[in-house]
């Protein structure tokens, strides 16, 4: 990859905010889109060739699976690949997910994959499948789960390494993703960190969770990206940021979106504490 | 095809290019904009797992169907009402 | 491989209507999931269906769109292409099948829908056409606008569609007169759709099949006694709906 991510601030952009964006232009570092919004043509292809004139470009998919027991979807890739021969895009990414099974059922989600050997082999063919097809690495994003493959013999961390060892790829570290993991699931934080190889981390995605209780008592934190980021998020950004460097950061927002303004100001918070390092190292 | 519909053809089809060379769609001026932006973006919902449906709304599964159409159906000028043609 | 089962299993159980406890997953895990995938699906389809829902009420739409799902799995990891089925399950579904239009309402907006996020192309230039020799005209076949779509509905499409559109809401419905229609994406990228006279389905349906000139006027004048080639001719040449001419194979 020739071109990369600038080291700053950028936002998730959803389609409330399309028009806004290119009518204000707004100072941003950068913008990420969800791929599969763009796949074929007409006006959200065109808006998006807009936005790419403006901004640098994230391209961010959701429905790749490539974590799948099954190859990707070839239909899927090839619609990916039309879409990154039409819009210049810095970053691609993906999600450590699957969605889809040999039979081409899918659940349109993020789904969990065991974390062994023989599983890392299969995945670390598929993200080289994929980048085959698309002709450039790929990022792949760590992954909030509620559950966990009872035969697990490394964790997600060591599973990313792994894949970056095989295919080359790059790691999309989501730093609210890993704290609703710990919190959900127990995971422990600082061996995730260990693991990874800090020269593959392309990308940082910071987000909020929403809590929800079960009849049961027992309580989950729904990764939503819904809300502001936690103050206990923040706190683990600065942490990684201190240990890994400075990387392009994005402010990711789903649903409930709120005005364009809240994302800005969520991306002015990162971009200080991107300053403050900078400037330290400086 | 016969001669005549192959006459037929050339004589309209020179009308027709002659006519849209010249013309724009007849009701460009005010053609009613009928679909618009609304319809982007709707795999944000299968983004970062389990988002959007997952929590803005929690599905009950119904197993007895007692739901009555009270939509435009029901009064739609008074006479589209559910019938088979 | 033992992870390729606990894949599959797990996709059965997010994807399976009525599910049993299973010792494998967690269950307050798998209502998120469960829950997540069905509300999805069935939030595509209000998106997708916006008049079905209408003409049916959101609590019976939403009813309606959980039997879709139950019924249908989905097939793709693109959202947007989930619901194609639809027409055809609400044409079969006891509760909806007495209603004659809603099946033709349904694969009217799947087209829009579709329509709108189709590959781009560029309209036929009017001159390629007419540098052709006119012995050859009836012998073209043509390479169509992918988001054009013929509907030839023996209901009031049209009227319908403007009944709830927000500048003719409520416009009247005469259930008895046939609406086939041209859908068409116009210069801006916005989706058009315009009744079609006596003939013209047969004959853009014709062309958009791939068929030469000839058989489509062959097939609008088969159709009927009215038809009016020149004008469906102009039709199709001033909403962009050729975008290439085939080479013979």
């Amino acid at each position: 990859m020739t071109a990369t991510l600038p080291l700053s601030a950028g936002i998730g952009l959803r389609h409330p905010h399309y028009r806004q964006v290119l009518a204000q232009q707004p100072p941003l570092g950068w913008i990420e889109l969800h791929s599969e919004n763009f796949f074929d043509g007409g006006q959200p292809l065109a808006m998006l060739q807009q936005l790419a004139a403006r901004y640098p470009l994230s391209l961010h998919g959701v429905g790749l699976g490539l974590g799948a027991a099954a190859r990707p979807d070839a239909t899927h890739l090839a619609a990916l690949r039309r879409l990154l021969d039409a819009v210049p895009a810095v970053a691609v990414s993906e999600h450590l997910s699957f969605n889809h099974d040999a039979s081409q059922r899918f659940a349109n989600d993020l789904l969990p994959l065991p974390y062994t050997r023989a599983m890392l082999e299969v995945v670390a063919a598929n993200v080289a499948e994929a980048q085959d097809v698309l002709g450039r690495p790929l990022l792949i994003e760590n992954l909030s789960s509620y559950l966990a493959y009872p035969g697990n013999d490394m964790h997600e961390g060591e599973f990313l390494a792994g894949l970056v060892a095989r295919t080359g790829c790059g790691i999309l570290l989501d730093v609210n993703n890993l704290y609703v993991n710990q919190q959900n699931l127990g995971t422990d934080v600082d061996a995730f960190l260990a693991a990874l190889p800090a020269d593959a981390i392309g990308e940082i995605h910071l987000a909020g969770y929403t809590e929800r209780s079960f009849d049961d008592g027992s309580r989950l934190l729904v990764d939503t990206h819904s809300r502001p980021v936690y103050p206990a998020v923040w706190q683990l950004y600065r942490q990684i940021i201190a240990c890994f460097g400075v990387r392009p950061t994005l402010i990711e927002w789903d649903i409930d979106i709120p005005p364009l303004d809240t994302l800005l100001a969520e991306a002015a918070t990162a971009q200080a504490i991107l300053d403050q390092h900078t400037g330290a190292a400086a | 095809m016969s001669a005549t519909s192959k006459t037929l053809l050339v004589s309209a089809l020179s009308a027709a290019i002659a006519m849209a060379a010249v013309s724009a769609p007849a009701a460009a001026a005010d053609k009613e904009k009928c679909y618009g932006i609304a319809m982007a973006g709707k795999n944000d919902c299968a983004a970062n797992g389990h988002s959007c449906a997952g929590q803005s709304k929690v599905d009950k599964d119904g197993t007895e169907w007692k739901f009555v159409a009270k939509g435009s159906c029901t009064k739609m000028n008074g006479t589209l009402e559910p019938m088979k043609k | 491989m033992n992870e390729t089962a606990w894949q599959h299993a797990l996709l059965d159980a997010i994807t399976t209507p009525q599910w049993q406890p299973d010792p494998r997953f967690d269950a307050a895990a798998l209502a998120v999931y469960r829950n997540n995938y069905r509300v999805g699906l069935m939030e595509m389809l209000a998106l997708v269906y916006p008049i079905c829902r209408q003409l049916l009420g959101d609590e019976f739409f939403e009813a309606l769109s959980r039997e879709y799902v139950k019924a249908t799995p989905s097939a793709s990891g693109n959202l947007h292409r989930y619901g194609e089925g639809f027409a055809g399950f609400v044409a079969a579904f006891e509760h909806t099948a007495h209603i004659g239009y809603l099946p033709d309402v349904a694969q009217l907006e799947w087209a829009l829908h579709r329509g709108y996020y189709a590959a781009d192309a560029t309209p036929l230039a009017i001159d390629t056409l007419a540098a052709i020799p006119q012995q050859h005209w009836g012998a073209l076949c043509f390479h169509c606008q992918p988001a054009c779509h013929v509907l030839d509905s023996q209901w009031p499409l049209a009227s319908i569609h403007a009944h709830h559109q927000p500048a003719t809401a409520g416009c009247a419905v005469n259930l008895h007169e046939a609406q086939p229609l041209l859908l068409w994406r116009d210069s801006d990228d916005l989706m058009q759709l315009l009744p079609l006279a006596p003939g013209q389905a047969a004959f853009c349906q014709a062309l958009l099949g791939g068929t030469t000139l000839d058989e489509a006027s062959a097939a609008g004048l088969a159709a009927s006694p009215e038809f009016d080639l020149q004008a469906a001719l102009l039709l199709v040449l001033q909403h962009g709906v050729l975008s290439a001419i085939k080479e013979p194979s």
